[in-house]
């Protein structure tokens, strides 16, 4: 029997990111800095990290979705981890 | 010779009666039975898309789990983070005397744990990570 069968989602709907690791190394030129602010700056750091982990998370949650959705309409059976 | 002519029209008449009457009878069947196979017919591919539906939600309100307990982990993993940058930050001593040199910032444990939340960040783009 003839079965229905949903377009793929185009790649750019589902990228993710990525981020480079922080590697510098001290160049020695030293500027103070008060602990509040370095504190919020890299607290606000840690919390934009876990945005983009979270993000690409449900990126590559809604690629799969899309892609069981697919299997089971066109197949009738889920492929392995729908 | 009249009334000949009147049985031959009469029999005519009959012979068409019956043929017209077979065509109809014949096409009322046959279209009931196309009509009862395209029922059945229909009534399969029904079944079969609600089957298809009901696989399609359980699919998806799985694959939501999922990523409602990734972010339930990246949550607590990133207040974490957090508390032992505040507690490292925190806790460099401060100079007694103004004179004194300041401190360092404790930068080598600040960008250890930033780089491990980079690279959990980076691993949540791969779909084998996601699927677990």
């Amino acid at each position: 029997m003839e079965r229905p069968s949903l377009p793929p989602l185009p790649a750019n709907l589902t990228k993710t990111e990525r981020l480079e690791p922080l590697t510098a190394k001290p160049s020695g030129k030293l500027v103070t800095i008060d602990q509040a602010i370095f504190l919020e700056i890299v607290t606000r750091l840690a919390e934009a990290i876990g945005a983009v982990e979270r993000g690409n998370g449900r990126a590559v949650a809604i690629a799969q979705e899309r892609e069981c959705q697919r299997a089971i309409l066109s197949t009738g059976a889920a492929i392995k981890g729908c | 010779m009249k009334a000949r002519g009147v049985a031959w029209v009469v029999i005519a008449g009959v012979i068409l009666a019956l043929i017209v009457l077979a065509f109809v009878t014949g096409r009322g069947a046959g279209s009931d039975h196309v009509t009862a196979q395209a029922e059945r017919d229909h009534g399969a591919r029904v079944a079969e898309a609600r089957t298809d539906e009901q696989r399609a939600s359980v699919s998806t309100a799985t694959i939501a789990a999922r990523a409602d307990r990734a972010d339930a982990l990246s949550d607590r993993l990133v207040r974490q983070t957090i508390k032992d940058l505040r507690d490292a930050i925190s806790n460099v001593p401060m100079p007694v005397a103004s004179g004194n040199p300041l401190p360092s910032a404790p930068v080598d444990s600040v960008r250890v744990s930033l780089n491990a939340g980079i690279a959990r960040a980076n691993g949540a783009a791969e779909p084998a990570t996601a699927a677990r």
